[in-house]
């Protein structure tokens, strides 16, 4: 038999990955209501081989559901940090995308991307369960593709994720 | 029920508002607020349900207010006091009211108004790192500071 | 040789009802001392809505809690309709009962879950979470979303409820009735939830009153006290119903308050659609929103909530944005003053359990 390319080898890592996500539990917004009837019997996201991890270390997917205090952000890039290769981030809600009905506060970031890169974002406040489900789907095919290479490209411009993270946090 | 509505009445150098049947409003000095929280307490008064801050800047002074509840009387008297602005300092209520002791971390953190006797205020509570003034008072823009610290997103089409 | 050591529990972990941070300290697994730590949604609700108009607002408020969020809204257009001195029409005063009380169901269901979880029964947590779904489709009936419903305002509710729904209300009521038995059977009446929670996070009548709980901590103590027995707003006051009471004040009688509040909600939920008005305006005229049309002055409205009094302090001066709003969230004396006192002693097993038994809400907290 011949040995397989490294393209091969990568293609078929994407396909096995993608059926079998974890979502680490942190819930650093409201849209994290939305999640308990995505997980239980209704929505049942089990389904698509998703299924919601405690530990960031064993972890794939960070969902970012809704705002970003300045506070929970610090723990946010922690964590997200502390994640293996790949991960994925999913912004979740208006907030994350672009501060929602808190442009003008002082205690939230209005843009998620700045500071960690996300793959997805999710519109809406709050999504539905059925708009997670459709995104999470969404995510699938990205690493099916290979699109979904926000880890990567946090690695390629460390500089200016640092920096715009120090802007930040002080 | 009229009893206790008499009682709050004789309380010393408070003005009474009584705005509605089970709502009444003790306006007392800064030096007498404990005193006046204490024999509220007494009367029974025993629910501290919120005490926090409005800033009358155009006053020059904040005012703290104290909303009491009685299980007894089902009445909810409203205590207000005020400092001034320049140099907020209050005296704590811990000790009668423990819930106090939180709200007061929250309101000097928030208003930065210094609490007497409580020894956890000045520690942050729910800021990290906060260098602005106390975020809560009226001469602080939340719109400027956001401007300032966060970079908003721009849809497309729209003008920089 | 006793070494205590410092564990941090939270933001992340399943235990806590959300992003919430708890640094306890501990000897062997026993529990020496507790210190919440705030703030990880903080989102500065009291700030913006000073910026804001009255109108506005009512997209921010239900914001502020998030598990049951018509509190917030009903709390904030009593404060508006006190201080410009509204009588809101009676149809809709039956309808903010229900939609209160079956808010309050959709908590309820979501804690029974959340209470199963912590203690290791997800069984339960499957199923009460998918019944209280039910319950969100009917709120999306009436005003199109299942979480933030926007719908009880300033002078009565938005708009008329929508033709029919009263009867798919009463047949999720029938549902939800025979599931609850289902619960008792698995979850309340098994034993091992008797030995876990017997005797945990004891709150006593005189502790209760010292430090101020409200809601089901109180009655759970022995105090039959309630917002909406003693001050009632909305339709309360033409309604039946009793304030149920134990007297351990542990955590099993907390649970059990909260399994006969749901009931009581139920039931509450069918004598208001039996006695409300079928036809008439669900709104008062009210002036123009964006003019300043709220007079000077200061209030403070209370609800009951799910976790107990839920109150508003707004001042006017007259413009059309409030001079200040502040909110009382029953969990911030839940947590600050209560949890931290009740979980010294515990086991680390028991820390999370006790802590959604105290339902614990952070946004509330830091709003």
């Amino acid at each position: 038999m011949e040995r397989m390319t490294e393209e091969q080898v990568k293609t078929i890592a994407n396909m096995l990955r993608k059926r079998s996500l974890w979502m680490i539990h942190y819930c650093t917004g409201c849209g994290a209501m939305e999640l308990p009837p995505t997980m239980t019997s209704r929505y049942d996201m089990e389904r698509f081989g998703l299924a919601p991890y405690v530990t960031s270390r064993q972890a794939d997917i960070l969902l970012i559901t809704g705002y970003l205090n300045v506070k929970t952000l610090r723990r946010v890039i922690t964590v997200y940090e502390q994640m293996l290769d790949p991960k994925y981030v999913i912004g979740f809600g208006s907030c994350a995308l672009n501060g929602g009905v808190y442009w003008d506060s002082y205690a939230v970031i209005k843009q998620l991307d700045r500071y960690i890169p996300a793959d997805l974002y999710i519109a809406g406040c709050m999504p539905r369960p059925e708009a997670i489900i459709s995104a999470f789907r969404h995510l699938m095919e990205l690493i099916d593709s290979g699109k979904a290479d926000g880890y990567k490209r946090y690695k390629r411009n460390l500089a200016y994720y640092k920096e715009n993270q120090r802007k930040v946090l002080g | 029920m009229m009893g206790v509505v008499d009682k709050i009445k004789e309380l010393d150098g408070a003005k009474i508002t009584i705005q509605r049947e089970n709502r009444i409003f003790v306006d007392v000095d800064k030096d007498r607020v404990i005193g006046t929280l204490y024999s509220l307490k007494l009367m029974g008064f025993h629910q501290l349900s919120v005490q926090n801050v409005v800033d009358r800047i155009k006053d020059g002074k904040f005012e703290i207010f104290y909303v009491l509840y009685s299980h007894e009387y089902k009445i909810n008297v409203i205590v207000r006091t005020w400092v001034d602005r320049d140099n907020p300092v209050i005296e704590t209520a811990d000790k009668i009211y423990p819930s106090a002791h939180t709200w007061e971390r929250e309101i000097s953190e928030m208003f930065g108004i210094k609490v007497e006797g409580n020894e956890d205020c000045g520690k942050p509570f729910i800021l990290e790192n906060w260098k602005d003034i106390p975020p809560m008072r009226k001469d602080f823009d939340s719109v400027k500071y956001s401007s300032e610290h966060f970079v908003f997103r721009h849809s497309e089409g729209e003008n920089e | 040789m006793n070494k205590s050591y410092e564990l941090f529990i939270g933001p992340n972990h399943p235990g806590i009802p959300g992003n919430f941070s708890l640094k306890i300290e501990l000897e062997g697994d026993t529990v020496v001392s507790a210190k919440g730590d705030p703030g990880y949604l903080h989102r500065a609700f009291e700030k913006a809505m000073e910026g804001r108009y009255y109108i506005q607002n009512l997209a921010l408020i239900p914001r502020i809690c998030v598990p049951e969020p018509d509190i917030n809204e009903a709390a904030y257009a009593m404060a508006v309709e006190d201080l410009m001195g509204v009588e809101i029409p009676e149809r809709a005063k039956y309808i903010r009962t229900i939609v209160l009380e079956l808010a309050r169901v959709a908590n309820y269901t979501m804690w029974l879950g959340g209470l199963a979880g912590t203690l290791g029964l997800y069984t339960l947590a499957q199923w009460s979470i998918g019944d209280r779904d039910y319950a969100l489709d009917l709120f999306s009936d009436i005003c199109g979303a299942r979480v933030y419903h926007m719908y009880i305002w300033p002078g009565g509710v938005r708009r008329d409820l929508t033709p029919g729904w009263e009867d798919s209300v009463l047949s999720y009521i029938r549902y939800l009735k025979n599931r609850l038995i289902d619960y008792d059977n698995i979850f309340l009446k098994n034993v091992m939830f008797k030995y876990r929670t017997k005797g945990i996070a004891v709150v006593t009548k005189e502790q209760a009153i010292e430090w101020g709980a409200t809601g089901p901590i109180l009655k759970a103590a022995g105090v039959a006290q309630d917002v909406r027995k003693d001050d009632p707003y909305a339709a309360y006051e033409y309604l039946d119903f009793e304030i149920p009471t134990l007297t351990d004040g542990d955590s099993w009688s907390r649970a059990m308050i909260r399994r006969w509040e749901l009931e009581n909600s139920l039931n509450m939920i069918e004598q208001a659609i039996k006695k409300m008005p079928k036809k008439g305006p669900v709104c008062a005229k009210m002036p123009n929103p964006l003019k300043g049309y709220v007079p000077e002055g200061e209030t403070y409205a209370k609800v009951e909530s799910a976790r107990g009094e839920h109150g508003f302090y707004m001042v006017s001066d007259g413009t059309g944005k409030p001079y200040r709003v502040a909110v009382r969230g029953a969990s911030h004396t839940h947590m600050f003053t209560i949890a931290e006192k009740v979980l010294v002693g515990q086991r680390l097993a028991d820390v999370s359990h006790t802590l959604v038994s105290l339902d614990i809400c952070p946004p509330e907290i830091d709003r």
